[in-house]
């Protein structure tokens, strides 16, 4: 007896990777036979193997019948049913979303100049300078099919090959391994797994045996079948995994023996840029770290293993780059622009001193960027308040511990879900996170359980439709449902506790029996764990996320459940306004300094407080240092954010002082409105230490820039070397976008470059004075030798000194103004007439 | 004399303020009496009354965008310069809407 069910296949794409890995994962775990037939093809298939499913060609409309044969094949086969007509059409919408890519920012220099360039994308920052190496395209699998497409008359002795071949590959990167740490070791282990995954290694076989292909043939035929499927996926992510399986298929090429013309160009003359389509990751680890300067790759997406390593060893890199293979040559001069996305050929005089200031203003960045980033976690007065990072993934470890961090403040695990055909399995799951304790040494990390649901809808967790996702079906409140879930990732924690500082912490808790019940599921795991001879060595650490405001009024009665809370600033502010923060309707809700949310937050950190408890801050706020002071003023113990905001929050964090802080938050609690608490915090900023509009640092007297490309150059560099912006790269581009509405020149031979921009962190006014005038490139023509700069932030909200600049502006129009600006003897008696002009 | 102007530039943080300050400084050097609207970042600052509109013998535009509340100057007459215009030729600016308004 079987049961059985007959369907039109509903997926507009047919079924090709991601869905045959889906239906393999609901499949696999049933005790019995699944057998997918389509009636067009005429072709079966297992549906507990992906690839098997893959053969049956099936396509959007095709009629298929699936025979179900087991236990409890009749309940089986009406879930599987309506598994492929409802999840998976949903999970395939999902997967279809297309992530935007950054793009290319020409430079200055390159205003009305003869040099060639291409653009792409910026994919890992810095410039790289030198002779270019064009590297040859790789051989296409099904060239290789045509060349090797063999067959053999003992299939056995092919699989035995095939065999030793895989063996020997799996140790070669075992010895690898050992030899690497950090991003590199993770992705060559990630290559091991797919040395050993088990469709893969079936397909290839049953080639061998069925078709009586030789091994090599038979491997060709297998990978270009799955990168095939691999590449019709919308989602970038797993296009670019195709990267990785060419990679593998081509050393385990070599080990069958087949000799590929990949050798040729791994002798490099001499440390070069290396242009290529794409890089292999294992061809990137081939070269000795100092012979690459820089990539230029054609392909490559953002999140390829090759870039990811690329920015670990911090390399410029560029990609996106159409034709770079075809159009640049070998042995040419290239200058790649890592920070903008662009590579320049045989650059002339002008460029090339261009990019010669260029390097050395990076020297000095990344020398002030590294010692903010070395700067400890604590206030002026010694309190330790611990600076870490958020991550979604193990491999922005690295990144996080180069920018300072001190911890991690939670790695949200769901974004591992992501592009993901199916959940990973507790062992997986446990590999994962033991490696992430061990990379992360002694520093403490604490990971969020699985936040599925609300705006992160996950292709392989299907939830219901509902109404309101946000108020709905998504955290812990899932976990009931999706027990397998839920237990499969904190078993998987608890054992990988012990290899590290592992802290666990579950999202969307409202209710104190909700934790009750969380920690009594937690103590059953450790039972299981214990039974099955695990040793559970010390207590993990349980924490909640603070992001519903029932928790922070009752989080007296929380805090003795509980070891920490952590405040989602993002869903604690939608969920306390009742207002969405997606819709741009009601966005004005999202105020930070709404009194009612301080003083929502002071009571929650308060009652934790009192009960010996700590509490973090893991939003997106977190990062942004101009409220740092409004942290420490509240009693946050731990402040978590995307690391590149690190080095930045610890800067301030350094320069303040508690009991200031606290003062300003007195106030603030008294406050109606969020736009008295800007005023206090503007004016707490004036009183302790506010950036000026004007410091000495943005004032260079009698420069020598011969031009303006130079004077804007300089100008970028000096406000990204004074803090002023996020990005010089982006702050010259919005200067140069002015200039070419009309040239700012407005005669006395004075310029006022300036610009609104996301990119400028405060109101600032910078000034440069020449030794010799430049050509403005205005109409008239006249030269300048007096340039002032005015940058202010995007953004509706209007800081108070916003009004400033036009109050300096007005006095530019007199002619004692500026020439007491010619007149003055040093930096500050600059600096000194500015502020008495914007006062 | 009686004029009003409005100016207005981009980005609304420089040009926009520095015309003010050239077409009302050089307007008291010529004698003329000047009210200038800046709409700028900040917003309409300085705004012109209706009546101090009608008033006037003639409107300047010292501006790179367009002007907001335009339905207020309606069958006045309208002089339009750029901002460097107004920045640079102020009084070539005044000149000029002197000549033509004979006043």
């Amino acid at each position: 007896m079987a049961a059985e069910f007959r369907f039109e296949f509903p997926l507009p794409l047919g079924l090709h990777a991601r869905p045959a890995s889906f239906i393999q994962e609901k499949c696999q775990d049933y005790k019995g036979e699944i057998i997918w037939e389509n009636q067009r093809t005429q072709k079966k298939a297992d549906a507990k193997s992906a690839i098997s499913l893959l053969t049956t060609d099936t396509q959007k409309g095709d009629v298929c019948r699936v025979l179900v044969s087991g236990t409890d094949e009749k309940k089986f086969a009406t879930e599987l049913e309506s598994f492929l007509l409802k999840e998976l059409p949903l999970k395939e919408e999902q997967a279809l979303k297309v992530e935007p890519a950054a793009a290319a920012i020409i430079p200055g220099v390159l205003q009305g100049r003869q040099e060639m360039f291409l653009v792409g994308q910026p994919a890992s920052p810095g410039v790289a300078w030198g002779k270019a190496v064009v590297l040859k395209k790789q051989p296409g699998l099904s060239e290789l099919e045509e060349l090797i497409g063999k067959k053999t008359d003992s299939p056995e002795k092919e699989i035995e090959v095939f065999r030793q071949a895989l063996g020997s590959l799996r140790e070669e990167i075992q010895k690898e391994l050992a030899e690497k740490s950090g991003v590199e070791k993770s992705i060559l282990k990630a290559h091991q797994s797919l040395a050993s995954d088990p469709g893969l290694l079936r397909r290839v076989e049953e080639l061998i045996e069925r078709e009586k292909l030789t091994a090599a043939a038979a491997l060709v035929r297998a990978v270009s079948e799955f990168s095939e499927e691999l590449l019709r996926s919308k989602t970038q992510y797993i296009r670019e995994r195709v990267a990785d399986l060419s990679d593998v298929a081509l050393r385990l090429l070599e080990k069958l023996g087949c000799t590929l013309d990949t050798e040729k160009w791994r002798e490099l003359t001499e440390p070069s840029v290396l242009v290529a389509e794409d890089l292999l990751p294992s061809e990137f680890l081939s070269f000795q770290p100092g012979q690459i300067l820089g990539l230029v790759l054609e392909k490559a997406g953002q999140t390829s293993h090759t870039l990811i390593m690329a920015r670990g060893r911090g390399l410029p890199a560029i990609t996106g780059v159409a034709e770079a293979c075809r159009l640049l040559s070998s042995g040419e001069e290239v200058v790649v622009d890592g920070n903008r996305g662009i590579v320049i050929v045989s650059p002339g005089e002008e460029v090339r001193k261009y990019y010669q200031r260029e390097r050395e203003a990076e020297v000095t960045l990344k020398k002030i960027r590294r010692e903010k980033a070395a700067l400890p976690g604590v206030t002026a007065d010694g309190k330790r308040i611990e600076v870490a990072a958020n991550i979604g993934h193990p491999e922005e470890l690295q990144k996080a511990w180069e920018d300072g961090a001190e911890a991690v403040g939670i790695f949200r695990t769901e974004l591992l879900l992501y592009g993901k055909p199916a959940l990973p399995s507790e062992e997986e799951q446990f590999l994962l996170y033991k490696r992430v304790a061990e990379v992360a040494g002694g520093r403490p990390v604490i990971i969020r359980t699985f936040d599925i649901g609300g705006d992160k809808p996950i292709p392989c967790v299907k939830l219901p439709q509902e109404p309101n996702p946000f108020l709905g079906y998504r955290g812990i409140r899932i976990y009931r449902e999706y027990y397998e879930l839920f237990r499969s990732q904190v078993r998987a924690i608890l054992r990988a506790a012990g290899y590290g500082k592992l802290r666990l912490m579950f999202p969307m808790v409202a209710l104190v029996e909700e934790v009750r019940w969380l920690k009594e599921q937690v103590k059953i795991f450790e039972q299981e764990l214990e039974r099955e001879g695990v040793s559970l060595s010390h207590e993990v650490e349980t924490g909640i996320m603070l992001e519903i405001p029932s928790v922070a009024v009752l989080a007296d009665k929380f805090a003795p459940e509980v070891d920490f809370f952590s405040v989602g600033s993002n869903d604690l502010v939608q969920y306390f306004f009742a207002a969405d923060r997606g819709n741009p309707l009601v966005k004005y809700f999202n105020q930070p300094l709404s009194p009612a949310l301080l003083r929502l937050l002071k009571l929650a950190i308060d009652k934790a407080h009192e009960n010996g408890k700590w509490v973090g801050l893991c939003g997106e706020l977190a990062g942004d240092s101009r409220l740092t002071p409004v942290f420490v003023g509240l009693g946050f113990d731990e402040l978590s954010m995307s690391s590149g905001f690190i080095p930045e929050v610890k800067a301030v964090l350094n320069r303040l002082r508690v009991e200031e802080c606290q003062k300003l938050i007195e106030k603030a609690l008294e406050s109606s409105t969020s736009e008295e608490n800007e005023k206090l915090l503007e004016d707490y900023y004036q009183r302790q230490f506010s950036p000026e509009l004007i410091t000495p640092d943005l004032v260079t007297l009698e420069a020598d820039c011969r031009s303006k490309v130079e004077v804007m150059q300089e100008l970028a560099i000096a406000f990204e070397r004074a803090g002023r912006v996020e990005s010089r790269a982006v702050f010259e581009q919005a200067l140069w976008k002015r200039e070419q509405d009309v040239a700012t020149e407005i005669g006395f031979g004075l310029a006022i470059p300036h610009c609104q921009s996301g990119t400028v962190r405060t109101p600032s006014i910078g000034l440069m004075r020449l030794r010799k005038p430049v050509d403005w490139q205005s109409k008239e023509g006249q030269p300048v030798d007096l340039i002032i700069c005015l940058a202010i932030p995007s953004g509706e909200k209007v800081r108070p000194k916003l009004q400033l600049l036009p109050k300096l502006s007005r006095k530019l129009i007199h002619e004692e103004f500026r020439d007491s600006l010619r007149q003055a003897t040093n930096v500050e008696a600059i600096v000194a007439l500015i502020k008495s002009a914007t006062h | 004399m009686k004029l009003v102007a409005v100016t207005a530039c981009p980005t609304g943080i420089a040009h926009t303020y520095m015309a003010a300050e050239q077409l009302e400084r050089v307007a008291k050097k010529m004698g003329f009496s000047i009210k200038v609207e800046t709409q700028g970042a900040m917003g309409i600052e300085n705004e012109l009354e209706q009546d101090e509109i009608n008033e006037a013998a003639a409107v300047i535009f010292a501006v790179g965008i367009t002007v907001q509340k335009p339905e207020r100057f309606e069958g006045k007459k309208i002089f339009e310069f750029s901002v460097q215009e107004a920045i640079k030729n102020a009084e070539a600016i005044l000149n000029k809407v002197k000549e033509e308004i004979g006043g």
